[in-house]
């Protein structure tokens, strides 16, 4: 089971809202290389790891992302706080105000809703594990 | 929040990350004993911190409201307000 820390693993404190920045943010929340997608790969892969090195390892990896994911959402959430729709229209992000207001949505940058088509799980360990290299190596 | 909340803070925060990279580690050098000892460390001093972070400041967990007299676990800060880290 999962049980919760109240505070990030990282502190964030962002001084000025900045509704362009949360926009491209966001991917990196709910997009394909997100950490969502981070999260749920590697604890849905754990399931057909073989041996406890890799059941174990897996575990914290996700449960570490999960952490990350809370993170990102805490800076979409300051960046975008006591925004108006008008300030995201001038920075060319108004579509994303338009479906989400100033909330914390997962989608990628270009609206398209978290979608688990962006990652892979399957029977064999090795392709996981290949899988895992691919995505880490694919975070900019 | 006041400058004392936020300084233990940092400092839990820091012990924490520290104690969980040590433990990304052990799942793939379980026998590594100087990381094991260096681990035990880092999770006996986080734990401290927190221990002392709730009795200041209030339940980081939401059994740890257990232990106060009235029950205040849903209080803000919430983690992701800016007034939680500042």
């Amino acid at each position: 089971m999962f049980s919760y820390d109240k505070f990030l693993q990282y502190p964030i404190k962002i001084t000025n809202p900045n509704p362009k920045l949360a926009n491209y943010i966001i991917t990196q929340y709910g997009g394909p290389n997100g950490e969502l997608a981070a999260s749920l790969r590697y604890l849905s892969q754990r399931y057909t790891m073989p041996d406890d090195m890799t059941k174990g390892l897996l575990t914290d990896i996700g449960t570490e992302e999960l952490g990350h994911l809370e993170m990102v959402g805490t800076l979409v959430s300051q960046l975008s706080k006591g925004t108006l729709g008008k300030e995201w229209a001038q920075m060319q992000s108004g579509e994303y105000y338009a479906d989400n207001g100033a909330a914390v949505f997962p989608q990628s940058s270009q609206g398209t809703p978290f979608n688990a088509a962006s990652i892979a799980v399957t029977g064999d360990p090795l392709t996981n594990l290949y899988e895992d290299l691919a995505a880490e190596a694919a975070t900019l | 929040m006041e400058t004392g909340r936020t300084e233990l803070l940092k400092k839990l925060q820091s012990y924490n990350f520290a104690a969980y990279d040590m433990l990304l580690y052990l799942d793939t050098h379980p026998n590594d004993k100087k990381a094991f000892a260096l681990f035990r460390d880092l999770v006996e001093k986080t734990n401290k911190l927190k221990a002392q972070f709730e009795r200041e400041y209030g339940p980081l967990r939401a059994y740890s409201a257990a232990n106060f007299e009235k029950f205040e676990w849903y209080k803000s800060p919430w983690p992701w307000e800016k007034e939680a880290n500042a």
